[in-house]
């Protein structure tokens, strides 16, 4: 696929041309078509985020929209203060919980969907649509679909009861297990798609390499394997975590409101209570938890693998 | 064969009935009787498909997110596939930062976005609540078609543009006629994203609605609080229905794995 790349840089400076080079087709000047979008992302996206990180550093009274004076209290009210710090408690720990069973279910799928590729297409292409779709059909009536299995007369207490699991139904939603058990169901494609790419473009000569020289199975797995889709993993986690550590709908609809975590905190702080100092710190903390993430993974994933193409 | 790989394959089978469980079991509820999301049905019946007629204004908000989905998918390929251009062939500086800024509204939460254009739209007093949901969908749903028009462009090899250019077509011509063909798989899969991005939004669309222009989402939810009946079930398995015609819409113009980004 990189051949056409090449192809393209190499012609237009070939000696070979007769003509000189028609301006008309010159589409460099083609910058000026970046302007649109910039300026409108601009004054919709980089204007009022700004607004937001201001407001942060200002005081509100409740239910004004007018600034009284700069502060830094709502920032060390949101980082001190034990109400807070049991929010941002819950929230860490959903999401990380939601990105660790993603990954520990995840990546068997993704790896049979990468090899089945070859040997079994038809195989790749069940698992494709069955993980694919479920993106399509959307957040809400996903965690509707939970706030359904998971009643106390649902079927997951069902099934709980019958296999003799337990004796009572217990209480899964409003609870932290249900809010894993739905964030994990949402995000789960998120996880597979990048691992199942990045395994599919794994030389399956390095795992014969490894056999041939003697490598048992497990020494595969641990040492050519999982190293080599560390891409995958690190991108499907900073995903899986920065959705679930964002979401709203789902732990709404979910945990009722009920289990506080950031976002529904946030909303109900510009919804509900109109107190925008507060929401824009925590809103704040949220973007840069979230910043932090992606920003590891781009330092340590994106960046190398773009290097190490550079250089192939 | 180790026991590794044996355990493959039931492990695999597992993850298969936890993605597809939850929606077999909403629409298996929305054909049951009793009112309680029966699952199995005990006996089939069609009441709560006939009692979306009785949901005020499901069908005004069915209508007004799918103008939304439309307005701002519109919008974000216009803009999304001209950026993408721009990037590609104009000599743009800074031209990793501008990405990474037109590609942002993807990795920030979207309740931020929603929050930040709320703010803003207050301090300069803008009040419709159509086209600030309009704007706010345009925000987060242009940088799908930004990175799915971007990947297209990078497999399009330009000089077809100059074999156009000296077989005598004019640049607008061969824009329309050479580069759009090839790069339509980008641009429907941007266009897909961002159409089901925009009808399925709760985070950005409830700080910038009012109480007069309810979109779908927001009706569903506000729906399940007020009167928890399957209902909702009748509603998602056709939101469920729509999704897959999508889903074939694009997997025929785009094939799924390149749509999935798994090839």
């Amino acid at each position: 696929m990189n051949h056409g790349a090449t192809a393209d840089q190499v012609v237009p400076d070939a000696p070979v041309r007769a003509a000189p080079r028609p301006n008309l087709l010159d589409l460099r000047p083609a910058a000026w078509m970046l302007s649109p979008a910039l300026l409108f992302m601009l004054a919709f996206f980089a204007l009022p985020l700004s607004t937001l990180v201001w407001a942060s550093f200002h005081i509100y009274e409740p239910g004004s929209t007018v600034p009284t004076g700069f502060s830094l209290k709502y920032y060390v009210a949101v980082l001190t203060d034990p109400h807070y710090l049991t929010i941002m408690g819950t929230s860490l720990r959903v999401a990380a919980y939601a990105t660790l069973v993603c990954l520990v279910i995840g990546y068997p799928v993704a790896y049979l969907m990468a090899i089945s590729g070859r040997t079994r297409p038809w195989l790749q292409m069940v698992l494709l649509v069955v993980v694919f779709t479920p993106l399509f059909v959307g957040v809400v009536v996903r965690a509707f679909a939970w706030t359904v299995l998971l009643r106390s007369d649902g079927i997951v207490n069902g099934l709980l009861l019958e296999a003799g699991l337990i004796d009572t139904p217990i209480r899964l939603l409003f609870t932290e297990t249900g809010l894993v058990i739905a964030l994990t169901h949402v995000f789960l494609p998120l996880m597979i798609l990048p691992i199942a790419s990045v395994i599919q473009k794994i030389d399956p000569n390095l795992d014969e390499a490894a056999q041939t020289l003697g490598a048992p199975p497990r020494t595969r797995v641990l040492r050519v394997l999982l190293p080599l889709s560390l891409p995958g993993i690190s991108a499907g986690c900073a995903m899986v975590f920065c959705m679930s550590i964002s979401a709203y709908v789902i732990p709404t609809l979910v945990a009722g409101g009920r289990l506080l975590v950031m976002p529904v905190v946030v909303a109900k702080n510009f919804m509900v209570t109109m107190d925008w100092s507060a929401g824009a710190a925590m809103a704040m903390v949220l973007v840069l938890l979230t910043s932090a993430v992606v920003a590891v993974n781009t330092f340590f994933f994106e960046r190398r693998s773009r290097l190490m193409r550079a250089q192939a | 064969m180790n026991p590794g790989r044996a355990l493959l394959y039931p492990f695999c089978l597992l993850v298969v009935v936890f993605i597809l469980a939850p929606i077999v079991v909403v629409i298996g509820t929305s054909f049951a009787v009793s009112p309680v999301y029966e699952f199995p049905p005990q006996e089939l019946s069609l009441k709560w498909y006939e009692n979306l007629k009785n949901v005020p204004g499901l069908w005004s908000s069915f209508v007004l997110s799918v103008e939304i989905a439309a307005l701002s998918t519109i919008v974000a390929v216009i803009l999304g596939t001209t950026a993408a251009f721009a990037l590609v062939r104009g000599n743009v500086p800074l031209r990793e930062p501008v990405t990474l800024f037109l590609i942002s509204p993807l990795m920030l939460p979207a309740i931020i976005t929603g929050i930040a254009l709320l703010m803003a739209f207050r301090s300069i007093g803008f009040d419709s609540s159509f086209w600030g949901v309009v704007i706010g969908h345009i925000v987060i749903t242009t940088p799908y078609v930004v990175r799915t028009v971007l990947a297209s462009l990078q497999l399009f090899q330009f000089n077809q543009l100059e074999a156009a250019a000296t077989l005598g077509a004019r640049p607008a011509y061969s824009f329309v006629k050479v580069l759009i063909p090839q790069i339509m798989p980008g641009i429907v899969a941007g266009a897909l994203f961002a159409f089901v991005t925009s009808f399925d939004n709760y985070a950005v669309t409830m700080f910038l609605v009012d109480a007069r222009s309810l979109t779908l989402p927001i009706r569903i939810i506000n729906y399940t609080e007020t009167s928890p009946d399957p209902t909702i079930s009748a509603i998602a398995t056709l939101l469920f229905v729509m999704s897959v015609v999508a889903l074939l819409i694009g997997d025929r113009m785009v094939g799924l794995k390149k749509l999935s980004g798994v090839e």
